[in-house]
């Protein structure tokens, strides 16, 4: 979507790429309005420089409609947004807005993605001016852009940070470092006219740093191909299984589905919720449903973040029969340990066994 | 040039394997807490046509007071997500299916490498650099 939404700005005096602006314009702002301001507005400098100082107003106009047009496209989704917003002001917190986008650039700023990256910026900007004095032909292509961001690939693989966070800007890595790579490569292969021996020399060196970046890359490609063919089997399937009396083993969901239920639990109530369509009173809710008359049909206290003691009170009352399973009451669902490609089924657990408790019938 | 062909070869072997790779097992494991989020969600939408945390009869509360207490409707992330969800489940009468509910997510993903792969072939880049960063890339997925 970020690179649609980039390249069709380089082409937008063409229709096809007018519509492409509109529609990736329109997804973005959907998928990641952070990432969609900071681009528009790069975007919006960019043109008032073509316009002011390369006289290039023939962008403008095209440039100028397709803002308005998508302005107009979004408004809905922006109203809607802004209502609830408007309802955290009034209980005097943040705009929901506000601490969405301070979340999200939280997120990016970890492990100083966002400080490194500005530093490297300013850097290469310096450096550049000083020493080039400012090509102002590169200036108006899209493919400069991966040259303008030559460090992106060194800020994207560092740190340790769970990849989910940053994995939407992912498809703009694999573009500017491909990018960047060629040019690399280029300008070796233009001194020594020999481009294949370059190609196969950078192999090594490309791996090496890919090892230096990710010390586990070789060991997740492993892992990688263990995921492909092997089933995992975590706490979620065990509650969905253990209450709708099916054996052990996954979770099937064209035939769990239990709306009568009422099912009280600590974590991943939306997981089970998924499954079983049942009533629910996760952790929020049951503060409230305590002074309700009717009993959950199942308690499932989970472990996590030793929270398993929190319905002592309702299941030694008597009523609740204890099952103790063959599962595992792992923190997160498959999950041993969030990583990518670490996927696991973990049967030892003497100590976290995933227990539920059903009400005896009278 | 033969090493070029032999390059694009593996270019498209590498997205052979990889986007097979993908979707092979991806319903193989249950939804962890925050794709039932995004399941739950979706179904409020089919039920709605909005994001909302009460069903009807239960609320999910997984980020505290950001829904508006008259409609129930959540603002906790970005939308599109949630609309994506409801439509694999709108496809599949309702029923949350990891495979299914996770396809479109998977299918978009392997758009944006097509995508980049286009672009890079577009800007004149070597077929060599794409296969290496196809092997990078599909290992994030």
């Amino acid at each position: 979507m970020t690179i649609g939404f980039i390249y069709s700005y380089f082409n937008l005096t063409k229709r096809i790429n007018q519509i492409l602006f509109l529609v990736f314009g329109f997804l973005l702002y959907n998928a990641f309005y952070p990432g969609f301001f900071a681009i528009y507005l790069s975007l919006s400098i960019h043109v008032i420089v073509r316009v002011i100082l390369f006289k290039q107003k023939n962008i403008f106009a095209p440039f100028l409609i397709c803002s308005l047009l998508l302005g107009f496209l979004l408004l809905p989704v922006f109203i809607y947004t802004n209502e609830i917003s408007i309802l955290f002001d009034e209980q005097g917190q943040n705009t929901a807005y506000l601490q969405n986008m301070i979340g999200f650039f939280y997120d990016l700023n970890y492990h100083a993605y966002l400080k490194i990256s500005y530093l490297s910026l300013s850097i290469i900007l310096l450096v550049t001016l000083v020493k080039y004095k400012f090509n102002i032909s590169k200036f108006l292509l899209f493919k400069t852009i991966p040259n303008n961001h030559r460090l992106y690939p060194a800020v994207i693989s560092l740190g340790r940070h769970n990849p989910r966070y940053v994995s939407l800007l992912f498809p703009v890595g694999f573009f500017l470092v491909s990018y960047f790579w060629n040019v690399m490569i280029s300008q070796f292969s233009r001194l020594n006219k020999n481009t294949i021996l370059f190609q196969f020399l950078s192999i090594p060196v490309f791996l090496s740093l890919i090892f230096l970046s990710h010390p586990d890359y070789y060991s997740q490609l492993k892992l990688y191909k263990e995921e492909l063919s092997s089933t995992f089997i975590g706490p979620v399937d065990g509650i969905v299984n253990t209450i709708t009396e099916t054996p052990y083993g996954r979770a099937n969901p064209y035939v769990s589905a239990r709306p009568k239920l009422l099912i009280t639990t600590n974590v991943e109530s939306e997981a089970i919720y998924a499954y079983l369509g049942s009533q629910f009173l996760d952790r929020e809710s049951f503060g409230i449903y305590k002074y309700g008359t009717r009993k959950p049909d199942w308690i499932i206290p989970r472990h996590y973040e030793g929270q398993f003691g929190i319905y002592d009170y309702l299941t030694s009352s008597g009523d609740y029969e204890k099952i103790v399973t063959n599962y595992c009451d792992t923190e997160f669902q498959q999950f041993y340990s969030v990583k990518i490609h670490y996927f696991k089924t973990v049967t030892d657990c003497p100590d976290r066994k995933l227990v539920l408790y059903k009400l005896k019938k009278l | 040039m033969l090493v070029n062909r032999i390059y694009w070869s593996l270019t498209i072997l590498l997205l052979l394997i990889f986007g097979v790779g993908l979707f092979k097992n991806l319903g193989n494991t249950a939804f962890w807490g925050d794709e039932g989020e995004t399941v739950q969600l979706g179904k409020s939408i089919l039920q709605f046509g909005y994001p909302s945390v009460f069903d009807g009869r239960s609320t999910f509360i997984f980020v505290a007071d950001r829904f508006n207490k008259e409609n129930f409707a959540v603002y906790n992330s970005p939308l599109l997500q949630h609309y994506t969800a409801a439509l694999a489940l709108k496809l599949n009468d309702g029923i949350a299916d990891p495979f299914i509910v996770r396809f479109p997510f998977a299918l978009i993903a392997l758009s944006g490498i097509l995508a980049s792969v286009v672009l890079l072939f577009k800007q004149k880049v070597p077929p060599f650099i794409i296969v290496r960063q196809d092997i990078m890339h599909f290992t994030y997925l």
